[in-house]
């Protein structure tokens, strides 16, 4: 079936196949192989399912880390890595994501080193975000990755902003905004949905969605257009998220996307030796990183058992960017009043002196 | 130099700026084609067009949220909060946003903005048309504040702050932006962010009173002054013009000479403004101190529709307190 | 119309404040000379201040219970055209700087001051009241009641400061007692001599601070007790005074006391011969003067109980005197008028004199001088003074003797046990000055008089 044909346009718009069904859900993997309208995304395969292990491996581990103390807070992400490296990786160089905390892996799959993020997340001397923030809100301007806000919802509006900004300037940058469906209970998706509506702002809003949420559904309210899509299912996402950023880029305006993926079961039940092995690539049926491992092994992307590999490299790197950011040190004291304001007032410079007691 | 009112003065730095800085957008409800519920915005539609003077939905939150992505994309937006009363629902996308946004990412990124809002009472709004909630801005880490009194400052101090790195809320006292006339330069300038206006200084130190005010109020301090002068009371009267970060080394000198100050604000008093400047002016002129601080202020209740000119500090309220702590 | 403020006045010897305790005039009111004004309440008592001319009353200063310093404003008159700026009784010089400024501005005539956003009326509501209220609220005040802190500014302080001056030991002329930096050059010119004794001791440099400083004591309910179940009265007036003395005894002389049984059948059968005769003289013969006389001859016996400590000089003032306090219990609280020259008064005279001063004393009425100079001083302990006590010595004399009811009971007398009617003693003495043995001497004599009234006749002057 057609991507476009799953889509729920604008209603302004007409639709450029027969008008979607509601609440259909996209999907790319089939009990038989690939269904024929992503094998374009093929080609990101392999890309796909090598982010997807890491985050995986990574996430586990901070789980573990926090479990242990040495890190005050993770938001962990196994089970919705096909949602946010599909939609991370659908998106062009230039395009900027806003995520937000749970999303913390798009910042890596943008190119984030993975040694920086556990120094942001262990607050080292060398956090880019100097021990101001808690783990998983890096930012990484560098990759167009805005850091994520501890308000739920906050960066939505953000991000219709600033995708209202590139169209402002004529730039071909598109925006994508990365959240879970609680979001959709707060003011600001309100606000989002209906300036991006107003505005016509070329963002896709990413939606993680258990599969009672309806989220979609409200984008009809705001003339938005919408799809539903398998969250578990990197390709579909991946595609759905590329056609999204194609029609803004077009001058479309905005899409909202649910992904619709089910907590999995397996994931709560992990033991903190599971976690801090890195034994957590097969959390059965509906685990996506299963269900693209199988897609690509059959297809002939990637060898059999490649997931055990990478997870060996990246436990590896893990365990090296711990011993750095442990050997760093927290940052200076008189840190703290850094990028408060661009200067520092003569207040705070005051207090600066003061710091030490 | 022409003669201008505030809202000219504040139209007339929004034209420059627009003309110089493409980067600058407008943005509010109704700022666009109406010019505004004061019409400060007036002509920016019609010289820049839609995609620089934008009419938002009626959404504060909104507004501010999408201004934050705005900046944060490399824009310099100045959103329009029709009244200060109303910038509570956008409240969080300042305090949890934009103040942080440079703090919380190492200073890789900053929403650097000027959102205008008018505030303060005095012309028959009632409790949401009236309210000054410049201390709530001013206790949060990452803004500056910054409240004109004349069209000369107006327009020199949102200049300054259209070009500070900075996020500033500027204040516009709305009860004085036709009443406020004066001299304006018509090109290019720049009032200091950070640095307070001696409008009066005293010629003696035996005996006289500092007294401090900010936006309408300051006229108020000026006119109980004027009545102090003829009991033999000499005022050195402070405009702040910049609430944060406040110039406190401008304070500090006035009081160190006369030994007395007396603080003027329409926010309630408790926890208002003028509860900080007193504790500064006890850390730094303790010792010189001739009488105790006093704040003359609104009320700890929300503002009056009816009696409004008695929940202000006017001229009559002021003027004991001038005395008062004068002959302490 | 011109303005007259009135001054408190120095209403007693060496009284530097009083406490006002009521005002019977308010604002408004037209009051004739010599009219009861305000009554105000010193160290020594309440005194009720009458008003010096006729004149209208425009202003009011101090709350009651607020403490106000001589020579300083209570009452601003509105008077004749005759009248003079300021004037008071007794006025110190430097009372006079207050007089053109410290009330409300006059009420005079202008067009409103129009500002670019509103009017200023001058006589909007607010701009009289809100000077008077703060002018009255005597909160200032009643922080110097001890008068232990002085009150200063800040920039006085630094003044007293950097010129090495104790703020303690300068006179205060400013309002509400506060010591102003004119105070301040005034002393650096010219320091006054030190306070008298009586009213202030305080120790000679080197000597050990006659009182230990703790923290003030906050009072709250136990957990799970409502507040409601507290009652808060103000800790002022009479009480306040009584405390303070009483610590001040306490803290500073060294109490130890002395119990001892005293038969006073005689004494009895003395006072009920010689009753009916006082009472064809208008007199309610009591004990209480046959013990004021006991207690002369036993002072004159042992003249260090007639002494005091002068902490300042490090001397016994040896009182060659003998002014005999009598402590009375009033509804204002304890009070203790004096019986001056007991020495040379008759038991007449002195029965006389104990039933004016009670008198006055239970009416609130005593006279100043009624109430100072007192050299030993009897406490009547009554029909519920229990075994004995501990009485607290009136300071800065040196003992104190407390009276308990006269019982029956048995007593041996000439080997036999019969009914005698047995009154307690209890002495209270300062052990820096009076030792044991003399306490107990002197505590001896007085029941030897009251057991032996007849002595009493050698004693006679």
């Amino acid at each position: 079936m057609l991507v476009s044909a799953a889509m729920h346009a604008a209603p302004d718009r007409p639709t450029e196949t027969k008008p979607p069904v509601l609440g259909q859900v996209v999907r790319a993997l089939r009990d038989d192989g690939i269904d024929v309208s992503f094998r374009a995304a093929l080609d990101v395969g392999p890309a796909l399912h090598r982010h997807m292990v890491r985050a995986r491996v990574v996430s586990a581990r901070m789980v573990a880390l926090q479990r242990a103390g040495r890190i005050g807070f993770h938001t962990a992400c196994i089970g919705a890595e096909a949602v946010i490296v599909g939609a991370t990786l659908a998106a062009r160089e230039g395009d900027w994501i806003f995520p937000s905390a749970r999303d913390w892996y798009a910042a890596l799959a943008r190119g984030l080193p993975l040694e920086t993020y556990v120094h942001h997340a262990f607050g080292s001397a060398r956090d880019p975000a100097k021990g101001h923030a808690a783990p998983d809100h890096a930012p990484a301007r560098r990759f167009a990755v805005v850091p994520p806000s501890g308000v739920v919802g906050a960066h939505v509006p953000q991000a219709v902003g600033a995708a209202w900004a590139a169209k402002i300037r004529k730039d071909p940058t598109r925006v994508v905004a990365l959240f879970g469906d609680e979001v959709a209970d707060t003011g600001d998706f309100h606000n989002a949905m209906n300036f991006s509506g107003v505005f016509k702002a070329p963002v896709v809003f990413v939606c993680r969605a258990r599969p009672s949420a309806n989220v979609a559904d409200r984008a009809v309210a705001y003339g938005l257009a919408s799809a539903r899509v398998d969250g578990t299912d990197a390709l579909a996402v991946l595609t759905v998220v590329r056609e999204a950023l194609s029609r803004a880029a077009e001058g479309k305006g905005a899409t909202l996307i649910e992904a619709v993926c089910a907590p999995l079961p397996r994931a709560a039940e992990l033991d903190d030796a599971a976690l801090a092995a890195g034994d957590v690539l097969d959390l059965g049926e509906d685990d996506c990183l299963v269900r693209l491992e199988r897609a690509l092994v059959r297809d002939g992307r990637i060898e059999a058992g490649a997931a055990q590999g990478i997870a060996a490299e990246v436990r590896a790197e893990m365990d090296a960017a711990i011993a750095a950011a442990e050997q760093a040190g927290p940052p200076k004291p008189e840190t703290i009043f850094e990028d408060v304001y661009a200067g520092t007032p003569a207040h705070l410079a005051a207090q600066r002196r003061n710091i030490g007691g | 130099m022409a003669e201008m009112n505030l809202v000219n003065a504040i139209n007339d730095a929004l034209k420059l700026e627009m003309r110089r800085d493409p980067r600058v957008v407008v943005l509010g409800e109704d700022v666009g084609r109406v010019g505004g519920v004061f019409r400060v915005t007036q002509g920016l539609w019609d010289e820049f067009g839609d995609d620089r003077v934008v009419d938002t939905p009626l959404s504060e939150g909104g507004i501010l949220g999408t201004a934050i992505g705005m900046a944060l994309y490399g824009l310099v937006p100045v959103p329009e909060i029709q009244f200060a009363d109303f910038i509570y629902p956008g409240y969080d996308q300042i305090v949890s946003e934009l103040a942080k946004m440079r703090w919380r990412s190492g200073g890789e990124y900053s929403a650097k903005m000027v959102v205008r809002t008018p505030v303060g009472g005095g012309i028959r709004g009632g409790l949401y048309h009236s309210q000054s909630p410049e201390s709530l801005f001013i206790h949060v880490a990452g803004l500056k504040v910054v409240c004109p009194a004349t069209p000369y400052d107006a327009k020199g101090l949102l200049l300054a702050s259209i070009r500070d790195p900075d996020p500033v809320l500027f204040f516009e006292p709305k009860r004085i932006y036709r009443a406020a006339k004066g001299e304006v330069p018509e090109g290019d300038y720049t009032v200091e962010i950070g640095k307070a206006r001696i409008v009066r200084e005293a010629t003696r130190r035996e005996g006289a009173v500092t007294v401090i005010a900010w936006g309408a109020m300051l006229y108020e301090a000026i006119a109980a002054a004027d009545k102090a002068a003829e009991q033999g009371i000499e005022c050195e009267i402070i405009d702040l013009r910049t609430l944060w970060p406040v110039d406190i080394d401008t304070i500090a000198a006035s009081v160190t000479k006369t030994g007395r100050v007396v603080i003027v604000h329409e926010a309630p008093k408790t926890c208002g403004f003028g509860a900080e400047l007193v504790a500064l002016v006890n850390e730094r002129c303790f010792l010189s101190l001739e009488a105790p601080p006093v704040r003359v202020a609104g009320f700890d209740t929300p503002f009056p529709y009816t009696l409004e000119m008695d929940y202000l500090p006017l001229a009559h309220r002021i003027l004991p307190a001038i005395v008062e702590t004068a002959r302490y | 119309m011109a303005r007259w403020e009135f001054k408190l006045p120095d209403i007693g010897e060496g009284v530097t404040e009083g406490e006002i305790v009521a005002w019977h005039v308010k604002e408004g009111d037209v009051v004739k000379e010599d009219a009861p004004m305000v009554e105000i309440m010193t160290d020594k008592a309440t005194v009720m201040i009458t008003s010096p001319r006729a004149g209208k009353i425009v202003e009011i200063r101090g709350a009651v219970g607020s403490v106000v310093a001589v020579h300083s404003v209570l009452v601003v008159f509105e008077v004749g055209e005759e009248a003079e700026t300021s004037a008071a009784p007794a006025q110190a010089p430097s009372a006079s700087k207050h007089a053109n400024g410290n009330g409300a501005p006059a009420p005079t005539k202008s067009e409103p001051a129009a500002t670019a956003v509103g009017d200023i009326k001058e006589t909007l509501p607010g701009l009289g009241a809100s000077m008077r209220s703060s002018v009255s609220s005597g909160g200032g005040a009643l922080q110097g009641y001890f008068n232990e802190k002085p009150l200063a500014t800040p920039a006085t302080r630094k003044l007293a400061r950097d010129m090495n001056i104790d703020l303690r030991t300068v006179p205060p002329t400013g309002p509400q007692g506060r010591v102003t930096k004119r105070d301040v050059e005034a002393f650096a010119k010219a320091p006054p001599p030190p306070p008298q004794p009586a009213e202030a001791p305080r120790a000679p440099a080197g000597a050990p601070a006659p009182t230990t400083a703790f923290p003030p004591v906050k009072i709250q309910p136990p957990a799970g007790v409502p507040a409601a179940l507290e009652e808060r009265v103000p800790f002022a007036g009479m009480r306040r005074k009584i405390a303070q003395k009483m610590s001040q005894s306490k803290n500073t002389a060294a109490h130890f006391t002395f119990v001892e049984e005293c038969d006073v059948g005689k004494l009895k059968e003395l006072r009920a011969r010689l009753k009916p005769r006082a009472e064809t003289q208008g007199v309610k013969l009591t004990y209480l003067p046959f013990i004021v006389k006991a207690v002369v001859a036993a002072l004159k016996k042992h003249p260090i109980l007639n002494s005091a400590l002068d902490e300042t000089t490090n001397e016994i003032v040896y009182r060659k005197y003998y002014n005999i306090g009598i402590a009375a219990s009033t509804d204002a609280g304890l009070m203790v008028p004096v019986v001056k020259d007991a020495d040379r008064r008759s038991v007449l005279e002195i029965a006389r004199e104990i039933d004016r001063l009670a008198t006055d004393a239970k009416a609130g009425k005593s006279k100043v001088e009624d109430l100072q100079g007192s050299t030993f001083t009897i406490t009547s302990l009554g029909a519920e003074g229990g075994l004995f006590a501990t009485p607290i010595i009136n300071f800065p004399e040196v003992g104190i003797l407390g009276v308990h009811q006269i019982k029956q009971k048995p007593v041996v007398r000439d080997g036999q046990i019969v009914i005698g009617d047995v009154m307690l003693l209890s002495l209270s003495f300062d052990h820096r000055i009076v030792d044991g043995h003399v306490g107990a001497a002197f505590a001896y004599e007085i029941i030897r008089f009251l057991e032996d009234p007849d002595a009493l006749f050698l004693e006679m002057v």
